[in-house]
């Protein structure tokens, strides 16, 4: 009946100050992360914006929340729906803020949201930050990037080992705060006990092959502190460009809510 | 390291045209850099956004399309001796790589991260992506034979357990032995517990997850089942 969660961010080699933002909340199991962008330093802003709202937007509705009722409109779970929600909210405050402040002009952010509940879990994602996940030693992505290169990734034009040493892999096909109105990629899908979650900004990806990233996670299974200060001590030493940001999270068990007082008070199932 | 394109009529050479700055918009269009007279071509029809030393090429929202080596393409990363069409005309890139060792380029901090997405084209693309296409899995075999269920759902779970929505009994399937995700990129297919291996197409499910293509015979136990869309 757990999860553990850990989040770790790191300015990097070359960079003066960290734009990248991240936010767990294990109590009701779910995770941001936020790579900003653009700016006079006003990416930072957008990034620790987009956490703060999605944070706080997602709290106040899981309380409580059934676990994974489908809204039929959509086809999706509540908590997805929830997800899209808190990404799309927190695209209109950016967007409203680099508006009116003119030291924000331009900002924009990525996000990440991964929920998890039951035997399931949500992804929300805009940009080109990450969700992997390592079930049986094995790697897999959860999301796809919204990046030019992706799409050339997918188209088949290019391999994902010329992707990663392409000098153009840092432009991205959607953010948030860029324009009214943002399209969240949301997918949804099935937990197993023992899968150990790995969401992470460019910072990790681009210097690091996804082989890398699987053998340090297979090593450190048991650690995940280690875990996540092994990954960054390797983008640092492959030359650290970027900010650095990883959340991991280790699936032990289905996971359950804390239920609200309101909840606990009148549900029939306690 | 210099850029241009070859304008080309009918096979025949019209112009040349230096790619020198950072955004460079063909069309019909008296704002177009690029002006190409014919009914086929949009006011701005396309545009060319330099990136360090690469070119990508971006459809504006044109009413006819640009082609790439015959390929309609949103957009586009050029290599050199690609050729564009656009209406009847042809343009082909090309770039010179011997100029870059006496003017070199200034250097792009290309580990900044830009967004490159022009608002009008983020509705276009949003909008096709609600349109995707609809998944239904039809029973081949077993008592529910013919029965088809429709993956409306963004996660539909295969196995012997109550909470799966496709039911199929064995002794060696799993409660819920695979489950099918929808994204906008198709519907994909994951194995998850059971001695019963899933089968795409005779061959069992690793440890990735498969992305389904129309057609699909999918095997759990001794029940076939076909994936199609709609």
């Amino acid at each position: 009946m757990s999860i553990e969660m850990y989040a770790a961010t790191d300015v990097g080699m070359k960079r003066d100050h960290n734009e990248d933002f991240v936010g767990i909340t294990p109590s009701h199991g779910f995770a941001v992360l936020a790579d900003g962008m653009g700016g006079h330093n006003a990416g930072e802003v957008a990034s620790e914006m987009s956490v703060d709202i999605s944070t706080g937007f997602l709290k106040e509705n899981l309380t409580d929340l059934p676990i994974a009722e489908i809204d039929p409109e959509t086809g999706f779970t509540r908590e997805s729906v929830l997800a899209k929600q808190a990404a799309m909210m927190a695209n209109d405050v950016i967007f409203n803020t680099a508006k009116q402040k003119p030291e924000c002009a331009g900002m924009g952010t990525t996000l990440v949201i991964a929920i998890f509940y039951g035997d399931r879990l949500t992804t929300a994602h805009v940009g080109d930050s990450r969700m992997y996940r390592l079930r049986n030693e094995t790697l897999t992505h959860v999301t796809e990037d919204h990046s030019l290169i992706q799409e050339q990734v997918r188209r088949g034009l290019l391999t994902a080992e010329e992707a990663r040493n392409s000098n153009i892999k840092n432009l991205v096909t959607r953010a948030l705060g860029i324009e009214e109105g943002v399209e969240p990629d949301v997918v949804e899908d099935i937990v197993q006990a023992g899968d150990m979650y790995l969401l992470c900004s460019d910072g990790l990806t681009d210097v690091l092959p996804d082989e890398a990233v699987r053998l340090t996670m297979v090593e450190h299974m048991n650690d995940m502190k280690k875990m996540a200060d092994e990954l960054i001590q390797m983008a640092n030493d492959a030359g650290g460009p970027d900010n650095i940001s990883v959340i991991l999270v280790h699936t032990k068990k289905n996971f359950q809510r804390k239920k609200g007082i309101f909840s606990r008070l009148f549900s029939r199932n306690d | 390291m210099t850029h241009k394109f070859i304008l080309m009529l009918n096979d025949e050479k019209i112009s040349e045209h230096d790619i020198d700055k950072e955004a460079t918009i063909i069309g019909r269009g008296e704002q177009a850099d690029i002006r190409l007279d014919h009914r086929a071509v949009s006011g701005k029809h396309a545009r060319i956004i330099r990136v360090g030393n690469k070119c990508i090429i971006e459809d504006l929202g044109s009413t006819n399309g640009t082609f790439i080596n015959s390929r309609k393409m949103p957009k586009h990363l050029l290599q050199h001796g690609e050729t564009i069409q656009i209406g009847n005309y042809m343009l082909r890139f090309s770039h010179d790589g011997q100029e870059s060792k006496q003017k070199p380029e200034p250097e792009m901090d290309s580990d900044k991260t830009m967004i490159i997405q022009p608002p009008s084209q983020a509705k276009e693309r949003s909008k096709a992506e609600k349109d995707m296409p609809l998944g239904a899995i039809q029973m081949l075999s077993g008592p529910l034979t013919g029965k088809s269920y429709e993956l409306v759902n963004s996660l539909t779970n295969i196995g012997k357990g109550d909470q799966c929505r496709i039911k199929v009994k064995g002794f060696t399937v799993g409660k819920q032995a695979a489950v099918i995700t929808r994204r906008h990129t198709g519907y994909q297919i994951t194995r998850l517990e059971g001695m019963s291996k899933t089968r795409v197409n005779g061959t069992a499910l690793g440890e990735q997850q498969h992305l389904l293509a129309d057609g699909d015979i999918i095997e759990l136990g001794d029940i076939k089942m076909q994936f199609f869309i709609k």
